[in-house]
């Protein structure tokens, strides 16, 4: 109706504009994507998510070269793996190199001449490293003078293969470092304490902002002698207490006292009440904390919650709280005093809180701020609270209820699907109430799943009601990229066939444990799923050799497959096969 | 007040001028006219009659819309949030929605510019190489080796 009105009203003033002058019949637009220039093509590309950018690169080489630009490029990073070490070094050496190796991931290396050899050559361009179960520092060693951030994740001191200890890196040569992350089980703790003290001021001029490490008795005083000596510039710090610091605090409030530029805390371990209690007194209110996550702080109280919603109202915009058990219905006034400014919040398995406590702390009136929940198991919130607080949360981009089993109901989803059309991840792993139902329309309007136009993940795993009839009828989801749905006993190769012509932007599908999965069902995912880069199929007994075929002739763009547990398979055959046909999988478990 | 806009065909549109401020380029020239607006013809040699008709028509419909607001700290922009009103007006051939986003690039129009922006990358996500060759008419301009090379590329890369 709107639009007639409109349309006659324009009509009209067309009417009073009628040509006044013309000259001949107005030309046809004909215009072909060529004739759009570079800068239309990049706001396009804007709106693109990195894997589609990926995708653009090899339509054609205007558009790869468009896409090589820093401005998307940067968005990811390079994966040098011992199986693409050497095409890669290649790759480099011939000259024509695309890709930028300003962030680099080493990922399962080891020490070899080739690696020191590509170190070389790539070395002077890495200004981002991380390193991810690879001891291979000591080639490290002078071939990266422009790092600024260092990252070393799951990376043994022992080399396994020759049962040594590797040797630690030297810090010092990082004349350009800002930002540096060793991860709690990374390295041995006389190597960890040797890192932390050459990032003293006595040893090393550097000025980090950004510290992740891990608290032993053993390196409290270099820990805190570091914290004091970066703390004019620290933005983000993460510590995680690998054992539980002795009861006196006051070393630590001079310390936290001093941090006025921290804008993300991360504390998580062994932090007793007396510590936290002291950190969060110490710490300036006029510290411009944004990102506070103190997940599995056992020892957080409603009151110190209180205490940190007064004191960073203002600027705390993230707030991670899982596993923070003690917090209960008390803790609704935190919320409360936070609620309109938040915008991520996770309270995931703090088990004691209500729906009804949650709807009063979170949305009295509807709160168009907060753009992710996350309650994943915090199994006894009401399905009428969920239902009332999606209504009134129409902003959600993410929301999580894992195992939220009384809540989640096929009354719930359709709240979900009427009101929160704006999520892109949908989590309701282990909701066993849901049935097909709720997913195709639920209600006298039926509002199907298909209303989340824009959801990018979904997870339901364990909701075993489901059937054939929701990969056919429900999930028509154009943006989807990954999909869920372990032990879903009755999804069979109709239906999943069905859902890949629905959904054909899936880039990552688990389909453990669904057993009725058959080679039928892997053969039409790899023919019609043509970006799927990650499979997996564990725990599913029908699977045969005949899908690792399918694997070889189809899956050109897959990198991860897993298929643990299938009796049947020959898994020897399975590597084999793969070896030669898919060099590019980045990994495979069987 | 109503002003006159000529089309690169020489096609003369009357246009309440609330609605053609929704162009920065027009703004700029109706300023640059001062006191002379009335009576006097701005002309827009970028633009033929039958993509200026319907800018204008787009215009009319949005001019109410309030100033959007800036979408911040997501890295990717959002593409499902086309009004349905924006979705039928854009349902047309290739070449006319191209030529929307060209006039509406040259007339500053930022409005009209997203919303193509957005219509062009939803032609775009989810689908193959191959696929989006096909919707474009682009030729493939790879060499055998040279598309291998980028496929390898893709390979080893991911997002941070």
């Amino acid at each position: 109706m709107m639009m007639h009105e409109e349309q006659s009203a324009f009509e009209s003033m067309l009417a009073r504009s009628l040509p006044l002058s013309c000259a001949g019949p107005p030309p046809r637009p004909r215009t072909h994507f060529e004739d759009l220039p570079n800068d239309l093509w990049f706001c396009i590309m804007c709106y693109l998510p990195y894997t589609d950018l990926l995708q653009l690169r090899l339509v054609c080489k205007r558009w790869r070269d468009l896409v090589n630009r820093p401005y998307f490029m940067s968005r990811g990073k390079v994966i040098v793996t011992e199986r693409n070490l050497h095409a890669m070094k290649q790759h480099v050496e011939r000259g024509d190199s695309n890709i930028r190796f300003d962030c680099v991931e080493l990922r399962n290396l080891r020490h070899s001449e080739e690696l020191e050899q590509f170190l070389r050559l790539v070395g002077p361009e890495v200004g981002h490293l991380q390193v991810r179960h690879a001891p291979v520092f000591r080639t490290l060693d002078g071939t990266m003078p422009n790092l600024k951030i260092l990252a070393i994740a799951t990376t043994s001191f022992m080399d396994e293969l020759l049962l040594q200890p590797v040797e630690g890196i030297n810090l010092r040569q990082f004349v350009h470092l800002h930002s540096f992350e060793c991860d709690g089980v990374s390295l041995d703790s006389s190597q960890k304490l040797l890192m932390l003290q050459q990032l003293r001021h006595v040893e090393n001029k550097v000025r980090l902002r950004h510290l992740q490490f891990e608290y032993r008795t053993n390196s409290e005083a270099a820990l805190l002698e570091v914290l004091s000596d970066h703390a004019g510039s620290l933005e983000y710090l993460d510590i995680f207490f690998s054992c539980s610091p002795d009861r006196l605090t006051g070393k630590w409030r001079v310390v936290f006292e001093k941090l006025q530029r921290v804008h993300t805390l991360k504390l998580s371990g062994n932090c007793h009440h007396d510590l936290l209690e002291a950190i969060v007194e110490a710490l300036p209110a006029a510290t411009p904390l944004r990102h506070l996550d103190l997940t599995g702080m056992l020892s957080l109280t409603n009151d110190l919650l209180m205490l940190i919603a007064c004191k960073w109202k203002s600027t705390l915009r993230v707030l991670d709280l899982m596993f923070c058990v003690q917090l209960d219905g008390r803790c609704v006034q935190a919320l409360q005093h936070l609620s309109g400014s938040l915008k991520v919040l996770t309270m995931a398995y703090c088990r004691e809180l209500t729906g009804r406590g949650l709807l009063d702390g979170l949305a009295l009136k509807p709160n168009y701020t907060l753009q992710e929940l996350h309650l994943e198991e915090v199994c006894f919130i009401d399905e009428e609270s969920i239902c009332t607080l999606v209504e009134r949360l129409p902003n959600l981009r993410r929301l999580g209820l894992d195992n939220c089993r009384h809540a989640v109901t096929n009354r719930t989803l359709a709240a979900i699907f009427q009101h929160q059309t704006k999520l892109q991840e949908l989590n309701i792993d282990y909701c066993v109430r849901v049935t097909d139902a709720g997913l195709v329309g639920f209600g006298p309007k039926r509002y199907p799943i298909s209303n989340l136009r824009g959801l990018r993940a979904l997870n339901m795993r364990g909701c075993h009601n489901l059937t054939n009839r929701v990969l056919m009828d429900a999930l028509r989801l154009p943006e989807l990229r990954s999909l869920s749905v372990g032990y879903c006993n009755r999804f069979e190769a109709e239906g999943i066939a069905a859902f890949t012509i629905n959904c054909p932007a899936v880039e990552k599908l688990c389909l453990a444990s669904c057993h009725q999965v058959d080679d039928r069902a892997v053969e039409s995912i790899l023919q019609n799923l043509r970006r799927l880069r990650s499979l997996n199929v564990s725990n599913c007994p029908k699977i045969t050799l005949h899908s690792v075929y399918q694997i070889a002739r189809h899956g050109e763009n897959l990198l991860e497959f897993t298929a643990c547990g299938i009796d049947g398979l020959d898994s020897s055959a399975v590597k084999l096969i793969l070896q030669r046909e898919r060099p590019q999988l980045k990994q495979v478990l069987l | 007040m109503i002003i006159k806009l000529e089309s690169a065909d020489k096609v003369i549109f009357e246009s309440d001028v609330s609605i053609a401020n929704h162009s920065e380029t027009i703004k700029t020239a109706l300023e640059d006219l001062g006191d002379e607006v009335d009576g006097s013809v701005v002309p827009l040699p970028n633009v033929n009659s039958a993509i200026l008709r319907k800018v204008l028509h787009w215009a009319t419909f949005h001019k109410d819309d309030p100033e959007a607001a800036e979408e911040i700290e997501n890295k990717e922009k959002r593409t499902d949030d086309i009004s349905s009103w924006d979705a039928d007006f854009l349902k047309v051939d290739q070449g006319t929605l191209f030529e929307l986003m060209l006039a509406a690039d040259y007339l500053g129009i930022k409005g009209l510019l997203d919303v193509t922006c957005k219509t062009v990358a939803n032609m775009i996500k989810g689908r193959s190489p191959q696929d989006i060759r096909e919707t474009f008419a682009i030729p493939n301009d790879f060499s055998p080796a040279e598309e291998e090379q980028v496929r390898k590329e893709n390979e080893w890369c991911e997002e941070k």
